[in-house]
């Protein structure tokens, strides 16, 4: 379990109560104690090995009693540089640091300059500015909670008198949600794909009946509902995921709402594939995700009919099947409630970019291989190069967010943070990154190799490598490359291990394929060795440098 | 209501229903310390649409006197 240090000047016991099912939680002795424990070197939170630290400074009892400014900014100071000190000293952990709400509660005239906002506002600067400045720390829209929520149900007076706890069971059910959603998109732990039908869903009515002047989508109106929605989806795609359609419709009625109707937001680019048809939809989504290569469990499926919702549950249950809203006007709202649980970014990778763009250029690549003999041919055609270095400092987000993610092609199938790739650095590893372009575009960061370096040997801790570039040999000529460069640095042994997972089947004879001997098998682990000098290096992929 | 209330209760524990009758006692489950009792009071609040008078709440000693407001 992961452990997180969960620091505030008022009393989150029952927040940890909240949490602990799925975390270890880690709260000071007595508690209020923020600064105290942050300078004390011998505090358990220095002392307790935990990934994550909450911190909230709570507005509504400590600084709603200011009367004056200047000393409740000087007592934000406090706080912000003993937080700024851990946060550089501790650079290993991610500090979510929570923004704050301070309601007022002390009577005065209309005309007046509430010194609440002004120190909300001054506390929002300075932990933007932490943010900013430091990667691992994160801001905690705490306000956002409260704000949605409503500070009647978000708070208790009762809770509080009784018992010093100024949030009411639900207030503290929402903070802990929303830690559990942010750790999830820290850890790269996102849905990939979207698949929607068209009709009553990305559009009001139906468009085979209908035609192009009898549906619903405008920019004002009900017609709305689904201009908000294609707005969202848009959003959804921009922060990295892809999106499919699975329609019952004539082809040509679709592309004619796409090309013509002046108000889609959404373009038919914006989309990897699509499945127009009157086949059942589960079929084509097996079919369509087969394709670009990515698992069917990391799809989600929106469909206004429950008919169809319920065919995908029987037929495809590892798809994300959303719940459609009964009343439409909510259904912006879902569809960002779907990207906070299941689709949240926790930060923006170029790779992210341009997922769209890259997963099209493979489906390119994949018809035009039909045309070729060997895969040899095929793969000479491409006209393949790969950029193999060692990690770079703007690499490391996305080296996590691969380690987490990747399934398939993932030999050992360790998942590790950003603070891990940090530590790994400076532990005598060696972390190569590849990029691959060919003739039709840039894949991007494509493979992720971790070594641990001894004298004379080296032992492979992690080989990945995204499914979309599987098929190519790509991986022949990293290892060939890779054990080229050991060779020559007087490395001569090199160790491996398949670890078996319920999705990495397809790489399980990789090391037998490239020529290492096994050493020993059980079910869960391969292990392998070779030397450096007797892995071929594969002619029809070029290096660059 | 009894039935509902006492399963109720033992899930937020976090024990068997058979640990817990309207005659368990405040401290006699390890899971019942001060902080819990807070949560049943807010907890039972929600769950049954009742209310519980602060200047009660040290007086609810046993689950039978929490069970009276929810009757």
């Amino acid at each position: 379990m992961d452990c997180i240090s969960v620091l505030s000047n008022i009393n989150l016991e029952m927040l940890k109560q909240i949490l602990n099912k799925k975390y270890d939680i880690y709260t000071p002795p007595g508690y209020g104690d923020v600064i105290g424990e942050l300078i004390n070197k011998s505090s358990g939170f220095y002392n307790i090995r935990s990934e994550f630290c909450f911190i909230l400074i709570d507005g509504s009892d400590e600084f709603s009693a200011y009367s004056e400014c200047k000393s409740g900014k000087e007592r934000l100071d406090e706080y912000i540089d003993v937080i700024e000190q851990a946060v550089i000293q501790n650079r290993e952990k991610l500090f979510l640091i929570a923004n704050m709400d301070i309601p007022q509660k002390r009577i005065g005239p209309v005309k007046t300059v509430r010194i609440e906002r002004l120190l909300e506002a001054y506390w929002y600067d300075e932990i933007s500015r932490l943010q900013s400045t430091y990667d691992n720390a994160v801001i905690f829209d705490l306000k956002n909670l409260i704000e949605t929520c409503g500070r009647e149900d978000f708070y208790s007076v009762k809770l509080w008198y009784m018992g010093s706890i100024p949030y009411s069971l639900n207030g503290m059910k929402l903070i802990a949600e929303e830690i559990d959603s942010i750790l999830s998109s820290y850890k790269g732990k996102r849905l990939k794909c979207l698949a929607i039908d068209l009709d009553n869903t990305l559009w009001g009515g139906v468009i085979g009946e209908e035609g192009i002047e009898g549906i619903l989508l405008s920019e004002s109106k009900n017609g709305a509902i689904y201009y908000d929605l294609q707005k969202r989806i848009k959003e959804l795609k921009d922060t990295g995921a892809i999106l499919i359609i699975l329609s019952k419709n004539n082809e040509e009625d679709v592309e004619r709402v796409f090309n013509e109707h002046p108000h889609m937001v959404l373009k038919d680019n914006d989309f990897v594939c699509k499945a127009i048809n009157w086949e059942n939809k589960a079929e084509n989504l097996f079919k369509l995700t087969k394709e670009i290569n990515i698992g069917i469990d990391s799809v989600a499926f929106l469909d206004d009919n429950p008919v169809e919702r319920d065919i995908m549950r029987n037929i495809a249950p590892d798809v994300t099947v959303i719940d459609f809203p009964n009343d439409i006007t909510k259904l912006s709202d879902t569809l960002r409630d779907v990207y906070n649980k299941s689709f949240r970014a926790f930060e923006l990778t170029d790779e992210d970019k341009k997922k769209t763009v890259v997963y099209k250029q493979e489906l390119t690549r994949k018809s035009e291989s039909k045309r070729f003999k060997s895969l040899d041919d095929y793969i000479k055609s491409l006209k393949i190069e790969l950029d193999m270095h060692e990690i770079e400092d703007s690499e490391i987000e996305r080296v996590s967010q691969l380690t987490q993610k990747t399934n398939q092609f993932n030999l050992t199938t360790k998942r590790y943070t950003v603070s891990d790739i940090l530590e790994m650095k400076v532990t005598g590893h060696k972390i190569y990154t590849v990029h691959s372009k060919d003739k039709y575009g840039d894949s991007g960061l494509i493979s992720v190799i971790i070594i641990k370096v001894g004298n004379d040997t080296a032992y492979i801790d992690t080989f990945l490598m995204s499914c979309r570039v599987m098929g190519r040999k790509i991986e022949n000529a990293i290892i060939g490359r890779l054990c080229d460069e050991l060779n020559k640095k007087g490395i001569t042994t090199i160790n491996a291990e398949f670890i078996r997972t319920a999705k990495n089947k397809p790489v399980e004879c990789l090391y037998d394929d490239l020529g290492f001997n096994l050493v020993s098998e059980n079910d869960a682990v391969k292990k392998y060795i070779a030397n450096t000098d007797s892995i071929c290096k594969y002619s029809l992929i070029s290096f660059k440098g | 209501m009894e039935e509902r209330f006492l399963t109720f209760v033992a899930k937020l524990f976090n024990v068997d229903r058979a640990n817990v009758s309207l005659d368990t006692e405040y401290m006699s489950l390890p899971e019942w310390d001060s902080l819990m009792q807070l949560r049943l009071v807010m907890e039972v609040e929600a769950e049954f649409s009742c209310e519980i008078p602060i200047d009660e709440v040290p007086n609810l000693n046993t689950l039978r006197k929490f069970y009276e407001y929810v009757e």
